[in-house]
């Protein structure tokens, strides 16, 4: 998940290098984190949340069938 | 450019929107601003409202990019998207091209077909996920050439099986209807899905279709058609 992530990342962004994508787990749930420029957040969003919908939906259809997987996409501090 | 048309149902102010743009569906991003209401025996009855917003249209002629320069941009955004999800696939792409007006001359669409084992994964309930990864790999590859290309992604044939369960669902229903005289509630799918319930029902002498429900939950539902010319 951490390749595709970095994938979308590159593939869409202006500076892919700056992003950080953390992991957590939690039982069989794992949180994404993907920290991103400020400037490039909407880049990733798109039109009311429509693309980072769509990032979630892929995710969920792609991972194991027993993981839970769900994606926060925040500003870089 | 945008429009904000009506009609009596949703379907249809979108096509009498396309056809006064005269655009190809792919080419717009739908908005719906009221989803209009059947009313109770036409009284209540609102047209529904959508918002069509035109992206920047490929015509192969006016876009400076070589079919082989889309095909290749195309290619690459999608494996790159099956290989980083670890989904050996293979693909086929094809350009298919669509009449428009004469004024904004013809339109490429291009199409992608994914065939693998383990690609099916990628379909989802009702197809959602492999909505969402067209969306992913329509961003993808307008990032990458700098203007909206038309991509439709089809994964295992999926589409065209689809389609037809649909068809065969939307008419067995609509006997329902009309044996009962009750409206029939269809559970939620994506707007493409419900696209082909709405288009095969749409000339129906006795039932019409609309739709209910927000984002996840919209459904269609199947409903005696009431005419105000009576028969």
């Amino acid at each position: 998940m951490q390749a595709f992530l970095e994938f979308i990342a590159h593939a869409l962004l202006d500076d892919p290098s700056s992003v950080r994508i953390k992991e957590i787990r939690r039982g069989p749930v794992v949180k994404y984190f993907m920290k991103v420029p400020q400037a490039e957040m909407g880049r990733l969003i798109g039109r009311d949340g429509h693309l980072a919908e769509a990032i979630r939906q892929v995710m969920r259809a792609a991972a194991p069938p027993q993981r839970k997987v769900d994606l926060r996409i925040e500003p870089l501090d | 450019m945008e429009l904000v048309v009506s009609g009596s149902t949703i379907e249809a102010a979108i096509q009498a929107g396309l056809a006064q743009l005269g655009v190809p569906r792919e080419a717009v991003e739908i908005e719906v601003l009221d989803p209009g209401s059947p009313g109770f025996l036409g009284i209540g009855a609102r047209e529904a409202r959508v918002r069509l917003v035109v992206r920047e249209l490929v015509a192969p002629s006016a876009s400076g990019l070589a079919p082989e320069q889309i095909e290749e941009a195309v290619a690459q955004a999608v494996s790159g998207l099956l290989t980083s999800l670890g989904i050996q696939a293979t693909l086929s792409i094809a350009q298919e091209t669509v009449e428009g007006p004469e004024e904004r001359g013809n339109y490429s669409i291009w199409t992608v077909r994914i065939e693998g084992p383990t690609a099916g994964r990628l379909i989802g309930r009702h197809g959602r996920a492999l909505y969402a990864f067209q969306t992913l790999a329509r961003a993808i590859v307008a990032r990458r050439l700098g203007t909206f290309i038309p991509l439709v992604v089809d994964i295992n044939g999926y589409r065209a099986k689809r389609a037809e369960a649909l068809r065969r669902l939307a008419l067995k229903k609509a006997e329902q209807v009309m044996a009962t005289g009750r409206p029939v509630e269809l559970e939620p799918m994506p707007a493409a899905e419900r696209r082909v319930i709405h288009m095969t029902l749409k000339d129906h002498p006795k039932v019409t279709t609309y739709s209910i429900g927000e984002g996840e939950e919209r459904r269609v539902v199947i409903a005696m058609r009431w005419t105000s010319e009576g028969d």
